[in-house]
């Protein structure tokens, strides 16, 4: 993706340097407060509330959907093809917004509280975002 | 805040037009100061609050005008931008750094999703750059949350649009039933297009001035303008992430500021202009503003208490989902209203003795306004 900054967003999770496959699991690079604990994705040099420098940290790969909808029609510079799902994907005390792929159903489908994994999303030969590939069972 | 009055308003009505920004800014910034009685060679400093217009923006609209040779400062917030307009303007009053200030917001959207809203270029082209849909994350949040239903979403709509028929500056003037609101297009679930605002052009004024300088003139003051920006557990777009677990809410802060700063509570207000970005953003404003428990919002909605006639009306003039959004002049666009509301001015959408009125803006970058206004 085209950078705002040289920090990474994400690294493979067999901690291979080359760029990730469709599919393959990712831990996003997220930082964390070594004062307060606070964590923030993505990184930041300093923390929002005690503006301590901050520590990278990798995010859990797994987690839960906590909110999510549809795109129907396409927002401006978006290389994703419409309809497609997006949400807030639960990874320890950060949710993280991001495309929802996998079993995710028909626009507007309830994904709350499925499963789901931190994935590569290959849009196109330049362009690779992460997103949260969806399981079809709600955690209990 | 205890020394600045508005002695005049003035407004653009809000819609699509074939002329330019300067001239939408001209109508307004003329007009303020008619009802002000004011000339601009009596006008200390201008602000100017736009979001997408070109360089020197205010120079070129009040260009129009005169060349005063008073300082003429821009000011840009998104959203929030006249907010913060006007936060400076009643500091400069306030102080005595300014003994009057014109105050402008204009406006000319394009149509359509709002680009360049505050996005990181991985976020556009990974299609997270998409508005609508964080108002659906927050709406969806909202139902999950209490027993605000989608029917409450279009109810607010509803009630917004008949507010708008009675309001000659709307872009929207017709009412809208609950069905049609859930019928209209799906936008990002669960919101229809019904339930959210249409960027859109207009320009709203205020003339402010100190309590010397008011003269008799028709003022009402203004007690408190609270402006707050993001905190580190506040959470609005176009963030790319929130805490996990309990949030702060910036409405919620701003509106504490300005309640202690005008000496009011809640239950001291008459009539409300919130940001109703979408119908769930105005529900979310119940709760921020103080005037309804978290968990109650639908339910003052359906009491009927926030329609006109009742007995806490909430935008009145129909709101950003009827009078469309010209981002930099939707703040003093509430300010317009509710200076009439006070002054007994708004005709059939009048808010019989109406004497203390809240205003609240909203924007991307987490700039949250809330002003209150009394008749003294």
């Amino acid at each position: 993706m085209t950078p705002d900054t040289t920090r990474r967003l994400f690294v493979r999770e067999d901690g291979e340097a080359g760029p990730p496959a469709h599919g393959d699991r990712l831990r996003l690079v997220g930082s964390s407060c070594p004062a307060c604990g606070r964590v923030a994705f993505p990184a930041v040099d300093a923390c929002a509330a005690c503006f301590t420098p901050a520590a990278e940290v990798l995010l859990p790969a797994e987690g839960t959907v906590a909110l999510n909808t549809s795109v129907l029609h396409p927002p401006p510079g978006a290389l994703v093809p419409v309809p497609y799902h997006l949400g807030f994907v639960a990874l320890g005390e950060r949710s993280v917004t991001g495309l929802l792929v996998g079993a995710v159903g028909e626009p507007g489908a309830g994904l709350i509280g499925r499963p789901a994994t931190t994935v590569a999303h290959v849009i196109d030969d330049e362009h690779t975002t992460y997103a949260f590939a969806v399981g079809p069972e709600a955690r209990a | 805040m205890r020394d600045v009055v508005i002695t005049g308003v003035g407004i653009h009505p809000f819609g699509r037009f074939p002329h330019g920004y300067r001239e939408l800014g001209a109508h307004a910034a003329a007009e303020a100061l008619a009802d002000a009685g004011t000339t601009l060679g009596e006008v200390d400093a201008i602000l100017v609050a736009n979001v997408g217009a070109e360089m020197a923006k205010g120079q070129n609209v009040i260009g129009r005008l005169g060349r005063p040779g008073v300082p003429i400062v821009n000011v840009e917030a998104a959203c929030g931008s006249s907010g913060s307009a006007l936060f400076l303007a009643a500091q400069m009053i306030e102080t005595g750094a300014a003994g009057t200030v014109l105050c402008l917001g204009v406006e000319k959207q394009p149509k359509g999703f709002i680009a360049a809203s505050g996005y990181e270029a991985w976020q556009i082209e990974g299609g997270l750059g998409a508005n609508p849909a964080y108002f659906a994350l927050m709406a969806q949040e909202l139902i999950e949350g209490t027993d605000a239903t989608v029917e409450d979403l279009a109810l607010v709509s509803s009630k917004n649009h008949a507010h708008a028929v009675h309001n000659p500056n709307a872009m929207y003037r017709k009412e809208v039933a609950v069905e049609e609101v859930l019928a209209s297009r799906m936008v990002c679930p669960p919101l229809t297009l019904l339930m959210l605002c249409a960027p859109n052009e207009g320009a709203a004024a205020a003339v402010l001035t100190s309590r010397a300088r008011a003269d008799g003139r028709d003022a009402v003051a203004l007690r408190a303008v609270s402006l707050v920006s993001g905190g580190p557990d506040d959470w609005f777009t176009p963030a790319a992430s929130m805490p996990a677990g309990e949030r702060t809410d910036l409405t919620t802060r701003a509106a504490e500021g300005a309640y202690a700063e005008a000496g009011i509570t809640p239950e001291d207000i008459d009539v409300v202009e919130c940001q109703d970005t979408d119908s769930a953003s105005e529900l979310l404003a119940y709760r921020g503003l103080g005037l309804a428990e978290a968990g109650d919002e639908a339910a003052l909605l359906r009491s009927g208490d926030t329609r006109l006639g009742g007995r806490l009306p909430v935008n009145p003039s129909g709101g950003l989902l009827s009078k469309g959004e010209p981002l930099g002049a939707s703040g003093l666009g509430q300010v317009h209203e509710l200076v009439q509301q006070l002054r007994g001015r708004s005709g059939p959408r009048q808010v019989e003795g109406a004497r203390t009125a809240v205003g609240h803006v909203m924007g991307a970058g987490l700039n949250t306004c809330v002003v209150a206004l009394t008749r003294d």
